[in-house]
């Protein structure tokens, strides 16, 4: 690892650097994701990890037997369970549901039976209005030609309005048979989800030994190591893990990253 | 009132989400789908779901089912009787013959 901040930079797997810089710069750096150039930190990639112990400080909280099981991961562990979680996303990726067009026929639908409502409405006001200028023999030829243009347009409307029901009828049925496929992959998910959750566990059991030995090695006193601050679990499953990229440890009990950097066995990022 | 249902986990958590946050406006909970109340605000969280999720959040306005209305005498006295019969294993389309009750396959072919 190389890491450079402003003029100063520092090579080696234990990496000293002063506490103002701000560990998050130092976090996103390691991800590549701030290329500010007063930053750097010129690494292996994170694993999926780094998203849940890459950053060890007092305010993290921790979902440990996630991140243990992520931890097994990085060392290439694998489970049972893990041929079905491949076929399970193989099968999930393939089943595409495309969204409709639903939602613009049903404004249209609306539009066109509002359109229609109005000009019917139009036409009986100027029957009425026809009505009587009859009545009191008034001239009637600039009300009938009105009329008729009225009733016209209503005709043309109506026509519209029907066509867009029809579509909206199609785009529902269409709808529906989405529905069904949405459906299967709803149920692919929900497979998949308890398939990992299956790994998962498997995984945790696996190291779950090991890892009580990590927490007690760090603890001075007996502790529970699914209860134990995050920080401490954070580094337990730190020492589990196989990765590359630094850690960068802003809360440890190691008095040196040299110190952090053999317990751990990856290379870090003291502040 | 607004049944909501879900077709993706994504969609039923945030139902779940709102669901729990905003109990007023819900009428009953079923895991994936839910009422909510036929209310301006139940429709802005229907269409907040479906806004995020699209069309794996099917909105659907229900309306009461009055049989008195919907349902031709024949069909409800045919539902009374089936039910009320006297030997259980009698299929429903046996009871029905002979009888001046539907069958299951004019029923079917009958939109209310």
């Amino acid at each position: 690892m190389i890491c450079r901040i402003g003029s100063v930079t520092r090579c080696g797997s234990a990496v000293r650097v002063q506490q103002d810089v701000g560990a998050e710069r130092l976090v996103a750096a390691v991800r590549n994701a701030e290329s500010s150039r007063k930053t750097a930190v010129d690494c292996k990639p994170p694993s999926p990890l780094h998203d849940r112990i890459g950053h060890v400080h007092a305010e993290m909280g921790l979902r440990t037997r996630t991140a243990l099981a992520a931890a097994g991961r990085t060392r290439g562990d694998e489970t049972p369970y893990d041929e079905d979680i491949e076929r399970l996303e193989r099968e999930l990726s393939a089943l595409s549901v495309e969204e409709t067009a639903a939602k613009s026929y049903r404004q249209e639908l609306a539009d066109q039976r509002e359109e229609t409502e109005a000009l019917r409405e139009a036409v009986a006001a100027t029957r009425g209005q026809l009505a009587a200028h009859r009545e009191q023999g008034l001239d009637t030829e600039e009300l009938e030609c009105e009329l008729e243009a009225k009733i016209r347009d209503l005709a043309e409307t109506e026509t519209s309005a029907t066509a867009a029901s029809q579509q909206f009828e199609r785009a529902r049925e269409t709808a529906r048979t989405n529905r069904d496929r949405r459906e299967q992959k709803f149920k692919l998910e929900d497979r998949l989800a308890n398939r990992r959750r299956d790994a998962r566990r498997w995984l945790v059991d696996q190291l779950e030994s090991e890892y009580e030995r990590a927490v007690q090695e760090l603890a001075e006193e007996r502790t529970d190591p699914f209860e134990c601050k995050p920080t401490m679990a954070s580094l337990a499953v730190g020492k589990i893990a196989d990765y590359d990229a630094p850690l960068v440890l802003e809360t440890t009990p190691f008095e040196s990253a040299g110190a952090a950097h053999d317990w751990l066995g990856g290379p870090v990022i003291w502040l | 009132m607004l049944l909501v249902v879900t077709y993706s986990q994504a969609a039923r958590q945030s139902l779940r989400n709102v669901c729990r946050t905003h109990e007023e406006v819900v009428v009953r909970r079923f895991g994936r789908a839910a009422l909510l109340a036929e209310t301006e605000f139940g429709a802005f969280q229907a269409l907040r779901l479906q806004a995020k999720h699209g069309e794996a959040v099917q909105i659907t306005q229900t309306q009461p089912f009055n049989e008195f209305e919907a349902v031709p005498e024949t069909v409800r006295d045919a539902a009374t009787a089936y039910e009320d019969r006297e030997q259980s294993a009698v299929p429903y389309t046996a009871f029905a013959t002979g009888r001046e009750f539907p069958t299951p396959e004019e029923m079917r072919h009958t939109e209310l």
